[in-house]
């Protein structure tokens, strides 16, 4: 009985000590799939706060790398209730909202970055906490409240050169509607409108041609030509074109936000970096 | 000092066996724990990579069971038939492990749905209402065939008076009279009447938008093509022109028809196929969980 207890204990000894290598290597290998089980394996057999946390921050590497941001996230959310130290539940709380905001819910960043003080303890939350948000109200166009914590972090961080405030110009974005009323009533002004002229060109000239021959056809008396010819093309050009106008302007809204979002990103990992 | 060596080994092999049986129990936790946690894939990994060569018959069950439930959890259909069908008689979840090895075997379709119905019918059941489940599930599987003189007899060990599948076997009478009025549709007919009238196979064959929208451009260019000849004559470039798009969108029309008779009868199969395995799962969970 006494041996078998012996056996055992230090079989258990050795397995645990060698599962963190184990997970650390496979990881290292790159096989994420394999290190995540690895590190499941520790928080499902290690109690000590060390081996646990360690694990919890390799397996969220390991989601993260498989790009499994909706499950780190569950993930991480399942350990903010337990009694690590501060510290480490601060960490936790920073890759949850991280892999949140990885994983596109921003409103759920903005929850869990005001949510910070509350639980720990009336800290502020820590700069790169609050650069997400700002990244997040970015995604959301809420570029107002953005400047505003923006302004904020630069002031509390106070770098020797102060940046450009990128928030004094905030995309102006154009108005969907507005290039479908112009297209409708002026072929082609759409698409001027969303900043493609030669698109607009185009779109004049194929109405144009479309009333031509509709016009020439009714003239040499070729009415049924000039009925499904002539004016089915220009009506068939004309719905296109205001369609068409539509999804120019919300692609060069996106090209702004997208341009506007990266600058203010690399900005603000600019100035954590410093 | 003689017994010394066989002494060691002795307590090795011993001390060996009973790891074994003890990491054995673990990795069956391990996965459970890791199914708990919706991290089935994972699950999936770990019980694939124990060990089977030194287990028992009973440990075996447990770990095909197991692996056959967390694959079929994620639709590994596959994986989940081979486990099922690996649990032995012994097993107290023998027969739910057979019914859902069927029910992912039926699931699988062409090639899978033989192997369903003959595993069922291999089960000795003692239960009168595990029984008339099993006539429901070849019942079922006998409609998925389309394989209405099977479905008879199993129908009429229907009783209709048990709350987990009472329901469910009125459904499966209706699709059974459903899919018997199904009418196969001729394309031949669909081709002959989309000749005579642009648009009206595809009406016919039961896609009534699509034979309207055929319709509209064929007309407007048999429009264009008399109007060409009235006033240009059969030699001019304007005929030929539309009379030639005329036709290739007039015998496109015809071809097209003939082929919606047979993808207007898949979805329709498709349709029914669905609504048939629905219904057989919902009794398997009713029943067994």
């Amino acid at each position: 009985m006494t041996i078998r207890y012996c056996l055992t204990c230090i079989s258990l000894f050795v397995i645990s000590s060698t599962r963190g290598q184990d997970a650390d290597s496979l990881y290292k290998a790159g096989r994420y799939f394999d290190a995540s089980i690895a590190y499941e394996r520790i928080l499902f057999e290690r109690n000590d706060p060390g081996a646990q946390l360690m694990a919890i921050f390799g397996k969220t590497r390991c989601l993260k790398q498989e790009g499994r941001y909706d499950q780190a996230m569950t993930f991480l959310e399942n350990w903010q209730a337990y009694p690590f130290p501060d510290s480490s539940l601060a960490e936790i709380h920073y890759q949850q909202a991280l892999c949140t905001y990885l994983g596109g819910h921003f409103e759920n960043v903005l929850s869990l970055v005001d949510r910070w003080s509350y639980e720990h303890g009336g800290q502020q939350p820590a700069a790169v906490l609050v650069v997400l948000k700002i990244l997040a109200l970015n995604e959301l166009r809420r570029w107002k409240e953005a400047g505003d914590v923006y302004r904020a972090l630069i002031a509390q961080r106070g770098p020797a050169v102060a940046p450009p405030d990128l928030y004094q110009h905030i995309p102006h974005l154009k108005s969907v509607e507005k290039a479908q009323w112009l297209s409708q009533f002026i072929p082609g002004a759409g698409q001027l409108y969303a900043g493609r002229p030669g698109e607009a060109i185009f779109s004049i000239l194929v109405q144009t041609a479309g009333i031509w021959f509709a016009v020439v056809s009714f003239e040499q008396h070729y009415y049924v030509s000039a009925w499904l010819i002539g004016a089915a093309l220009f009506g068939a050009f004309h719905m296109g074109g205001v369609r068409r106008a539509e999804v120019l302007v919300r692609q060069y809204n996106r090209k702004k936000v997208l341009a506007f979002n990266e600058a203010v990103r690399e900005q603000l990992v600019s100035l954590l970096q410093q | 000092m003689k017994l010394a060596p066989p002494l060691i080994l002795l307590i090795f092999s011993f001390s060996r066996v009973q790891g074994q049986q003890f990491n054995f129990s673990k990795e069956l936790r391990f996965a459970q724990y890791l199914q708990d946690k919706e991290a089935v894939p994972e699950a999936i990994r770990v019980l694939e990579q124990v060990d089977t060569s030194t287990l028992s018959r009973a440990q075996k069950d447990s770990l095909f069971y197991m692996l056959g439930w967390a694959a079929y959890s994620v639709r590994q259909l596959d994986k989940s038939v081979g486990a099922f069908l690996k649990v032995s008689p012994d097993f107290s979840k023998y027969e739910k492990s057979r019914f859902f090895a069927a029910y992912c075997q039926a699931f699988q379709g062409r090639g899978h749905i033989d192997s369903a119905s003959d595993g069922l019918r291999q089960l000795v059941l003692p239960d009168s209402t595990l029984r008339e489940l099993r006539c429901f599930q070849l019942a079922g599987i006998a409609l998925l065939k389309r394989d209405y003189k099977a479905f008879l007899p199993e129908q009429q060990q229907f009783t209709y008076s048990s709350y987990i599948f009472e329901k469910e076997e009125h459904r499966m009478q209706l699709y059974y009279d459903k899919l018997r009025g199904f009418k196969h549709k001729s394309p031949l007919l669909a081709g002959v009447y989309s000749a005579l009238l642009p648009g009206a196979g595809k009406w016919y064959a039961g896609k009534k938008k699509q034979g309207v929208a055929a319709f509209l451009p064929i007309i407007s260019l048999a429009a264009l093509t008399y109007e060409a000849y009235r006033k240009d004559g059969v030699k001019s470039a304007r005929f030929i022109g539309f009379g030639t798009l005329f036709t290739i969108f007039y015998i496109g029309d015809i071809w097209g028809s003939t082929l919606s008779v047979k993808i207007r009868r898949n979805e329709f199969n498709k349709e029914y196929d669905n609504k048939i395995l629905f219904d057989m799962h919902i009794p398997l969970r009713n029943f067994f969980n």
